[in-house]
């Protein structure tokens, strides 16, 4: 459906010729201007109306155009004359009302343009800011060793040369001697100044300040008033001490000399004209002037820092190893609760930022809401709002991690050096759910066996391993000697976990792993990684780790081979736990000897795994898989090559090379044998014989 | 164990030194500070 507007109801006069014409020329100047507002003026020119007429088959003159508008006065209004009129009207068919030129008397432009004149501010002196010295850090304290002590172990801060207690009479002094100078120069007109005021320094005493008296501002003469009516008053005692120096500040009196006009007559007749020039004070007649003046109190010039004379006599701490000598320093504030320490940083506890209970309760509740321990960076960032660019941003972690570790029953410190986590209790435990961590620590006990006197930790850059079956199905690592030369050594003394990153460039994927370290009767052990080596490799992979240079970061990376396909043991939980295999597709480089295949295995299928009692005890396992995978030897007994047992006893529980080795050629029921004919293989003979 | 023997003064002036920093400091930083002092003062 088309909707048209409809024509303005407008009714046209004079006679009809004329209202004709001017019907048309009105719809012409409606066409004309169809995209204006109602109210819009339309501008068309006579001569254009007359020639758009004739186009429209209506042939006029000016003159009966003219005619014919002229009596429609309501409606047209035409501006000009001749060729330049301009015929006027809006859609409405009334005559326009002519445009009101705004007032832009006051615009914000107008505004930019004359600005107004500079205003006459208070005279009353601004007090410097002063920066406490404690806050200008290491680049301050490196002045303060390089001037002379004189006191050895000063803990105060001591103030410098121009730091001072400033007295009201000071203040007053410095405000008259500016607005004195003001009067002489600008004529009143403000300006604030940041000048030290000359003759007073030295004076702490608001006893000997100088109290003095001026008219305010407002109340200033406006012409000089004249010598005589200015009374000094100053004490006896001061005056007439023989040792006491009296001296009149130098800025105050040339002040109170251009105030009084003195016998400069020039600087009254410049103070004349420089106030003609400018803006006109009005100055009330001037009150007496007291002046009581100052004595000023010479004092010794403050050293910047007393230096400690005793460590003139310290050659030793200034020829000592700085190993040494933080060594000693360790041992020396290691006990003390002045001190802050934290990852081997150390501050003053007093200057170390606190903590309300409402921000420890926002990075409590942040940690639990991301469901996984966080940074000390990430915790500062986001609960803090502390940018790293900022200057405080260190402060606040050490601050934040020196806190955190004094609230020990809500937050555990799982980070590294260069990577502080942070956790929570309730957290969900990071990795497999099917043994608890303790379990699994216990089993691993063996490790603390073969682990070397001396640890070192991070003492190798990249170390390999070989998954075995056990490891696989939990998705960790053990915390052997190799492994342990690549992670970090535990930053806190009574730490038991340590979060690290594993990143696998092959993938592009960092793994969230949590780092379980040895305990007196626990192995230690990496739990976490169930999704790597469930999406990468099989049981019998080759995997290399490498440290970085940030020791909570890793990098895992397999071997990548073209696929291959075998049939290989899974564990099948779905009802009652039990082995089989299953035809797996990998990529992944692999140990051939670790390989659990069925092809190498068969009568592993179908099995059970061993229960908990039998388990604990590696004798009951290796017999166990002496009767799973050995070959029977004329129904006495079973017998395997090591490398093969190795790799099944892994099946059930962990066990070293070492360990299976020992249980072998240790065992007192003399059920364990090694073959003398064989190549490295061993014999189980049960109790009872098989069958 | 440690070969330099620290005195209660030196101790007091570490403590000064850490009051005085704004930030936190390492151990090492420490030593050299102190050290970089006893140099200066029997010089």
């Amino acid at each position: 459906m088309v909707v048209s507007a409809d024509a303005a109801n407008v009714t046209f006069s004079g006679t009809k010729k004329q209202q004709a014409l001017a019907a048309k020329v009105f719809e012409l100047l409606r066409w004309q201007g169809q995209f204006l507002s109602s109210d819009a003026t339309i501008r068309v020119r006579m001569t254009s109306v007359v020639e758009g007429l004739g186009k429209h088959g209506e042939s006029a003159t000016v003159a009966e155009a003219t005619a014919a508008i002229a009596a429609n006065k309501a409606v047209f209004v035409i501006d000009g004359t001749g060729d330049d009129a301009v015929l006027m009207t809006t859609r409405d068919g009334r005559v326009p009302v002519l445009e009101i030129v705004p007032d832009r008397s006051h615009s914000f432009a107008q505004r930019f343009m004359t600005p107004l004149p500079k205003p006459a501010t208070p005279l009353v002196r601004r007090e410097r800011t002063r920066v406490d010295r404690v806050w200008e850090g290491l680049a301050g304290l490196s002045e303060e060793f390089a001037a002379p002590r004189q006191e050895f172990g000063r803990a105060e801060i001591v103030r410098r040369e121009d730091e001072r207690i400033v007295s009201q009479a000071e203040r007053d002094a410095a405000a008259l001697a500016a607005s004195t100078d003001d009067l002489a120069v600008a004529g009143m007109v403000g300006e604030e100044s940041d000048r030290d005021v000359a003759g007073t320094a030295g004076v702490d005493d608001t006893d000997e300040a100088v109290i003095a008296t001026v008219p305010a501002a407002g109340e200033l003469p406006e012409t000089p008033v004249a010598a005589g009516t200015v009374t000094v008053e100053a004490p006896e005692d001061i005056a007439s001490g023989p040792d006491t120096t009296v001296e009149a500040p130098e800025a105050a009196t040339a002040a109170i000399d251009d105030v009084i006009g003195g016998p400069d007559t020039a600087d009254e007749a410049a103070l004349s004209e420089t106030a003609a020039d400018s803006v006109v004070v009005p100055v009330a007649p001037a009150p007496p002037v007291e002046v009581v003046v100052p004595v000023v109190a010479v004092a010794p010039p403050t050293p910047v820092r007393p230096a400690p004379a005793a460590m003139a006599a310290r050659a030793d701490l200034a020829n000592a190893d700085v190993a040494d000598l933080a060594a000693a320093i360790t041992e020396q504030l290691r006990g003390d609760n002045r001190v802050a320490h934290f990852g081997g940083q150390v501050w003053s506890e007093d200057r170390v930022p606190r903590f309300s209970r409402g921000d420890l309760r926002r990075i409590k509740d942040y940690i639990e809401e991301q469901e996984q321990p966080l940074t000390d960076t990430a915790l500062v960032q986001d609960i803090l709002g502390i940018r790293p660019q900022t200057p405080d941003f260190e402060a606040m972690r050490f601050a934040l991690n020196f806190r955190l570790s004094r609230e020990h029953r809500d937050y555990d410190f799982v980070g590294t050096g260069d990577q502080r986590f942070w956790s929570i209790s309730n957290l969900a435990q990071i990795g497999t759910t099917r043994r608890k961590p303790n379990e699994i620590g216990t089993d691993y006990r063996f490790l603390l066996d073969e682990a070397p006197a001396a640890p070192g930790f991070r003492t190798q850059q990249s170390v390999d391993h070989v998954v075995t079956f056990y490891e696989y199905i939990h998705g960790l690592l053990p915390m052997d000697a190799n492994l342990q030369s690549i992670l970090p050594a535990p930053l806190m003394p009574d730490q038991r976990s340590a979060v690290l990153t594993f990143e696998t460039p092959q993938s592009f994927t960092t793994y969230l792993v949590e780092l379980r370290y040895p305990s007196p009767n626990r192995g230690g052990f990496i739990l976490g990684l169930d999704d790597f080596y469930a999406e990468n490799v099989v049981p019998g992979a080759i995997l290399s780790i490498t440290a970085t240079e940030n020791d909570g970061h890793f990098r895992i990376e397999y071997i990548s081979q073209a696929n291959q396909n075998e049939r290989l043991l899974e564990l099948d939980e779905r009802r009652t736990a039990r082995y089989v295999f299953r035809p797996t597709a990998f990529h992944c480089g692999v140990e051939d000897d670790y390989l659990l295949s069925e092809e190498r295995f068969p009568r592993l299928a179908s099995e059970k795994p061993l229960d908990d009692k039998a388990r604990r005890r590696p004798e009951s396992v290796i017999a166990a898989t002496f009767e799973r995978i050995g070959g029977q030897q004329d129904g006495l007994g079973y017998s395997v090559s090591f490398g093969r047992l190795f790799t099944a006893v892994n099946v059930e529980r962990p066990m070293s090379e070492r360990l299976l080795r020992q249980t072998l050629e240790g065992d007192e029921s003399g059920a364990f044998a090694k073959d003398p004919e064989g190549d490295d293989v061993y014999t189980y003979v049960p109790s009872r014989p098989t069958g | 164990m440690a070969t330099v023997d620290l005195r209660p003064e030196d101790v007091q002036y570490l403590l000064s030194i850490l009051r005085s920093s704004s930030q936190p400091m390492t151990i090492p930083q420490l030593a050299e500070a102190i050290k970089a002092a006893a140099a200066r003062a029997g010089a």
